[in-house]
């Protein structure tokens, strides 16, 4: 049996540290965000190549960027603002040229399994059961790791449904002093954060970097 | 576009998005926007959270729940995120709901200061550092007291000016009062004096006597002449031809200038068995000499007036 891979869709050659720095600064747009926009837009453009159902979001997202990179150490400077306008516009033409490719295949045993597998030979079940287990774990270590106020934040904010949801989270906003809006881009972040986290936790590379508050 | 301009509309046409529901160069349109713009990445971020919630708590209708399964989870990344859901909001529910805090106080604004000098001056060897951070924290402690010991002064002060304004016009409220009690007593023990003066002259002298009035007739019997006092009520007893009414008022008519000079209250009769009407009338109504004739009408249960006699008579000088 087979399946595509990342790795075969991977065309170009890393970025060497130099311009990566190039990378950072451009989109910066002369603030200093300490890479924060970099997987800010990192992260848009993965969805959305997911949400135009592409196999490998996170390729195509990596492709793109690396394609823009090439461009400012071949010319220098990009003229197109903002640049999010111009790593959209990359973008499209990537997902048009992966639309249009073969897809490649290797062996299915060559895949990269998913993160926080249980190692040893135990059934299928015990085995499901343990995964569901280190992942609990490790949403209980990135948990405690946040802020007090962040994680009181995503407990109040993602609590109960519907319209006790929404109560609490106008008076949320209110204790707090901001519009829903504002309150909502909060909230999500720190869950995105935790999300990141848990997924490192759990491929064994756990770093947690709160999100800016 | 409208997008972030009415939150539920547009809420609803990102979950359209989502679910692969919108028309092709629509959803081109917010594939650019949401790489674009910020408000609205953000704002798809919070939206797909909460309809992915939605789905896991099961709070999806069953349509957008098809959708969800056969649009949605396609994706190996989204079915990643709704299992994450799954943990995250079991953990929540778990936890006890504590109210995240509300924007700083002075206090804590305070404190917060103090740490961030103290961070910058991490270079400095700690027992330096330590001192000049329990310092910190003494004068910031300070500061704050000194800050809430003023606020209470000055607020005592303003109680303390109020409370004499008002014990100053309760006093003056007291004195006018106690002015007017005085006043009062004085009147009453005047109007007492007057009263036992008046009860011992109305014991000395006579009643005076009622004037009985019948009503007239067609017949030409001379008209009743009267001598009445200059002062004090006149009682006038108008003799009934039969007693029809509980209640009857009266005018008194100035016949020579053809016009009204006064007119009663309700009037009862003495009793029925007597069908007579007592009416007492100002003596400085009378003027002699001259000719008057009271109007007498009984008062219905409606209100309704009912003429039921007439009482003429002449007054002669006193």
């Amino acid at each position: 049996m087979y399946v595509a891979t990342q790795e075969l869709l991977r065309e170009e050659p890393r970025l060497t540290q130099f311009a990566f720095g190039r990378l950072l600064a451009w989109l910066d747009d002369g603030v200093d965000s300490e890479g924060e926009t970099y997987l800010e837009m990192r992260r848009r453009l993965v969805s959305y190549f997911d949400r135009r159902n592409r196999q490998f979001p996170d390729e195509l997202a990596d492709e793109t960027l690396n394609r823009i990179a090439r461009t400012l150490g071949e010319c220098g400077a990009i003229a197109v603002t903002p640049p999010a306008r111009y790593c959209y516009a990359v973008a499209r033409f990537v997902l048009l040229e992966d639309l249009r490719r073969k897809p490649r295949y290797l062996p299915v045993e060559a895949v990269r399994i998913e993160p926080c597998v249980a190692s040893g030979p135990a059934s299928a079940a015990g085995e499901q059961a343990s995964i569901r287990e280190q992942r609990l774990e490790c949403l209980d270590r990135c948990l405690e790791k946040l802020k007090p106020e962040q994680r009181d934040l995503a407990i109040e904010y993602y609590r109960d449904a519907k319209r006790t949801r929404i109560d609490r989270r106008r008076d949320l906003a209110i204790r707090l002093g901001i519009t829903m809006n504002a309150l909502g881009i909060r909230a999500s972040r720190i869950r995105g954060s935790l999300e990141v986290c848990v997924d490192d936790c759990c491929s064994g590379t756990e770093r947690f970097q709160g999100p800016a508050s | 576009m409208s997008l972030l301009r009415d939150s539920a509309a547009d809420g609803e046409r990102l979950v359209r998005y989502l679910l692969g529901f919108l028309p092709e160069d629509e959803a081109e349109r917010l594939d650019e926007q949401s790489v674009v713009n910020d408000d609205v990445a953000c704002r798809l971020l919070s939206v797909e959270n909460d309809l992915v919630d939605a789905y896991v708590r099961g709070t999806l209708n069953p349509e957008l729940c098809r959708r969800f399964e056969s649009y949605y989870l396609a994706s190996p990344r989204r079915r990643h995120r709704v299992r994450f859901a799954r943990r995250f909001l079991a953990a929540v529910d778990r936890m006890p709901a504590k109210a995240p805090a509300a924007p700083a106080t002075l206090a804590t604004r305070l404190r917060a200061s103090a740490t961030s000098w103290m961070f910058r001056q991490r270079k400095l060897t700690w027992r330096p550092m330590a001192a000049a951070a329990v310092l910190m924290l003494a004068l910031s402690l300070l500061v704050v007291q000194n800050v809430n010991l003023r606020t209470g002064l000055n607020q005592a002060l303003h109680d303390s000016a109020a409370q004499d304004r008002r014990a100053q016009t309760l006093s003056s409220e007291l004195d006018a009062a106690r002015e007017s009690n005085v006043e009062l007593a004085r009147a009453l023990e005047s109007t007492r004096a007057s009263s036992t003066d008046s009860r011992r002259d109305a014991a000395v002298s006579a009643a005076p006597p009622a004037i009985v009035l019948l009503p007239q007739t067609r017949s030409l019997a001379p008209l009743p002449t009267l001598a009445v006092a200059a002062v004090g009520p006149v009682l006038f007893e108008l003799r009934l031809e039969s007693a029809d009414y509980a209640r009857y008022r009266a005018v008194l008519k100035d016949q020579e200038a053809g016009r009204l000079v006064w007119e009663s209250g309700v009037l009862v009769p003495r009793s029925i068995a007597a069908a007579v009407v007592p009416v007492f009338v100002p003596a400085d109504v009378l003027k002699p000499p001259h000719r008057y004739a009271f109007e007498l009408a009984g008062v219905g249960a409606a209100g309704r007036e009912e003429a039921v006699g007439s009482y003429a008579f002449r007054i002669d000088a006193r």
